[in-house]
């Protein structure tokens, strides 16, 4: 080998290995490491239009991170039963994985585990195949579903205690990462308020803050064993009660106190919409990286990104690459955001436009926040 | 007869009025909490300090006063624990007369557990009780330096002695009695022996129950009078990972500590050169929260536009647990007044930041309260 060529090989290899730094770890130096954007997945005939987006709209915003929330949305293999009618191919997959891979976006699938096993009158694929995992199965769904019910039924929760239950759920998870090639898994897990239930014979009687760590360690360390971290929702770990923050966004089922028993290398992502609770100083002084999550506030947003902003500049080295970013959340179909990041407001957004204030929308939040974050950049 | 009820209502009313407006705290202030900490002065220097407190405290509307007194004071429990020249009974009313006139809440302060001894000097309490040293193994030396091999920062004394509460109770109730006080602050701040293996009664126990366990005699004694405990934040912070350090933080263990104590201690939160966000981490775990600066001027407006802003945007719940601002000064009360007219005496000089000479106790005052008065302003 002469001089030249192994100096070729050389460089081959350093870029090489720059680019799978660069891909994965986000750098430490930036004000916001996690530049995130959290969406559903798009249906088959959305796939298209929404990979336009991602080029035209998350790209040009150097959005590196995108949590897709897929669900039973994709034609699994492993249990073919649980997916959605009208699930993704993996060749629609491909195309979307293609366009971050392209764009350094890092993709971040989400299925919910423990809680949202149902929404409104309708239990998910899991529980209509697999009813046995029900934690509530002595609750009927409603013929109609209205909030708030005797039954304080909000979604469907699985036992996390059930012999069968991880062998089925591992499988998809699994399923799930390799097809979109991810290096971490978002498990939701929000908002549960159905756990340790007084009938469940499996779960009566067990302290609810153990058994919702023990199910999050689990699953931490099955996607462990392949190299894959655990992203999910915070509001279990938050004491709702004494906080005043409420039993949405943080837990009144004595949860809270998990936060002791989960291992540190979770990351949290910690989701506010009306106020900018300060809340992420308190998963980074337990040690947790942690993402602020607004929604349709677009005030709101913009103070969350100024604090996350001033928590990196002033903390102690240890403190700082904690405060690991910001994510856009949008709780509308994938399509209905596209409508209104495009100015319509259809049947498929309106829902998710402030009831108070037309001007809140998760689309407009998404323009003022990245137009905040880059303007804090620039200072930086 | 219905004149003499009617003016009886109103003097009983005023003494009520009164008696609720020194413990009680403005809910919607900005700031509920406006306060310096100061050493007690010498007997020489009440005159002066008097004078400071009506000409320079009550203009700013600072109402509090952490009084840090040790054993700067006549005790008669136990005469043998004052310092020689310690304040009377006589010069301390007329602090109290001063804080009294201009609605000051005096809280006096005795350093438990910790702080029993300074340099090479072992504290009034171990000198004359030499059976409550935690580590009676390690000598003072002749020649104090820090650091140095036996880690010795200052002794501590054992709070698992079967006699220590007793002299302790005696002083602290003849201190809050003296200064009238319906709060105690006592101390506790950068406990570094505590747990010593060598002590019979606390080797092996968990330092975190330790600390815990004094936090809550000392509170449950004060609650008996009506009387809150004040202690300053550091050991409730895990210094390590958080990489706060060993002095604003703790490393030996006793953070933990934060959800075995009562939630009505009030946590007084000291970070001089960084405004750290702990009082976000102490009012979420429920407890009220004063940040206190020291000789950083920037540092210091930065962590009270922090505290007005984590007040605008709490929760109803929230909101009262952040509860104001106290700036501390770490120096002899008369150098503390030189310095803040302008005179950097011998006895000032000690305070002024090594590396700015811009930085000092009386400037951080300054800048800090002007930035307090903006913020009431704003709102």
């Amino acid at each position: 080998m002469n001089m030249k060529t192994r100096n070729i090989i050389l460089s081959v290899i350093l870029v090489l290995g720059m680019n799978l730094l660069s891909s994965a770890q986000e750098s430490s130096e930036k004000l916001f490491q996690v530049r995130g954007f959290c969406i559903g997945a798009p249906k088959p005939t959305g796939v298209d239009r929404f990979v336009k987006f991602i080029n035209e709209e998350l790209a040009p915003r150097k959005v590196n991170t995108l949590v897709l929330l897929v669900g039973y949305n994709y034609q699994y293999k492993s249990y073919p039963q649980l997916q959605d009618s009208g699930a993704l191919s993996k060749k629609d997959v491909k195309k979307i994985v293609a366009a971050c891979k392209k764009n350094n976006i890092r993709i971040i699938p989400d299925i919910n585990l423990l809680g949202h096993q149902s929404g409104g009158n309708k239990v998910n694929k899991l529980l209509q195949n697999f009813p046995e995992f029900d934690e509530t199965p002595h609750i009927k769904m409603p013929e109609k579903y209205v909030w708030p019910n005797k039954d304080n039924l909000y979604a469907k929760s699985y036992c996390p205690l059930h012999p069968e239950v991880h062998k089925v759920i591992f499988a998809v998870v699994d399923e799930l990462c390799d097809v979109f090639e991810a290096d971490a898994f978002h498990s939701g897990m929000d908002e549960i308020f159905y756990l340790g239930d007084d009938k469940c014979p499996r779960c009566k009687g067990v302290d609810k803050a153990k058994l919702f760590a023990d199910e999050v360690t689990l699953v931490r360390n099955h996607l462990k064993e392949k190299n894959r971290e655990l992203w999910l929702w915070a509001d279990r770990f938050l004491d709702g009660r004494s906080t005043g923050i409420g039993f949405w966004e943080a837990s009144y089922n004595f949860t809270y106190r998990a936060i002791e028993m989960v291992p540190k290398d979770i990351v949290m992502c910690d989701w506010h919409y009306e106020r900018p609770d300060q809340t992420p100083i308190y998963f980074a002084m337990n040690g947790f990286r942690v993402i602020t999550c607004p929604w349709r506030t677009p005030s709101t947003a913009v103070i969350q990104t100024e604090d996350m902003a001033r928590w990196v500049k002033y903390a102690t080295p240890e403190m700082k690459p904690r405060y690991y970013g910001m994510m856009q959340t949008c709780w509308t179909s994938t399509e209905g955001f596209i409508d209104g990041f495009y100015g319509t407001v259809n049947d498929r957004n309106k829902r998710s436009v402030h009831p108070r204030n037309e001007a809140y929308t998760p689309w407009d939040t998404f323009r003022a926040m990245y137009k905040k974050m880059d303007e804090l950049e620039g200072t930086h | 007869m219905k004149k003499t009820t009617r003016l009886i209502t109103i003097i009983a009313l005023l003494f009520i009025w009164q008696a609720g407006s020194v413990a009680q705290y403005s809910e919607d202030a900005v700031f509920p909490v406006k306060g310096l900490c100061i050493n007690a002065p010498n007997r020489g220097g009440v005159d002066r300090f008097v004078k400071f407190i009506g000409d320079e405290l009550a203009p700013r509307e600072v109402n509090t006063l952490f009084i840090l007194g040790d054993y700067n004071y006549q005790f008669e429990s136990y005469p043998q624990l004052a310092d020689s020249g310690a304040l009377s009974k006589t010069d301390v009313k007329k602090i109290v007369a001063v804080c009294k006139k201009h609605n000051i809440r005096i809280i006096p302060q005795i350093n438990l557990i910790g702080h029993q001894s300074w340099a090479g000097n072992l504290g009034n309490l171990l000198t004359h009780f030499p059976e409550f040293d935690e580590t009676p193994h390690i000598e003072m030396p002749e020649k104090y330096v820090w650091p140095n091999d036996d880690f010795l920062y200052c002794k501590s004394y054992c709070p698992l002695h079967p006699d220590v509460h007793k002299v302790l109770f005696a002083v602290i109730d003849e201190i809050c009695d003296v200064y009238e006080a319906d709060a105690f602050h006592g101390g506790m701040d950068e406990i570094f022996y505590l747990g010593d293996d060598k002590c019979p009664r606390c080797k092996g126990i968990d330092k975190a129950e330790l600390f815990a366990g004094e936090v809550r005699k000392v509170r449950d004694h004060l609650a008996q009078k009506n009387r809150e405990l004040w202690i300053w934040g550091d050991r409730f912070i895990d210094g390590k990972t958080t990489g706060i350090g060993f002095w604003e933080g703790s490393y030996n263990y006793t953070w933990r500590a934060i959800d075995m104590v009562p939630k009505d201690v009030v946590i007084c939160d000291w970070h001089y050169e960084r405004p750290d966000q702990t009082p976000v981490y102490f009012a979420m775990k429920g407890f009220r929260v004063v940040t206190c600066p020291w000789r950083t001027p920037p540092a210091a407006v930065m962590q009270a536009e922090d505290m007005a802003r984590w007040r605008k945007y709490a929760t109803p719940e929230m909101k009262p647990k952040y509860y104001g601002m106290v700036l501390t000064t770490w120096m002899d009360n008369a150098g503390f007044i030189d310095g803040f007219y302008g005179n950097v005496s011998d006895r000032a000089k000690g305070a002024v930041h090594p590396r700015n000479a811009e930085n000092t106790p009386w400037d951080t005052f300054k800048a800090m309260y002007k930035r307090i008065d903006e913020l009431e302003k704003e709102k």
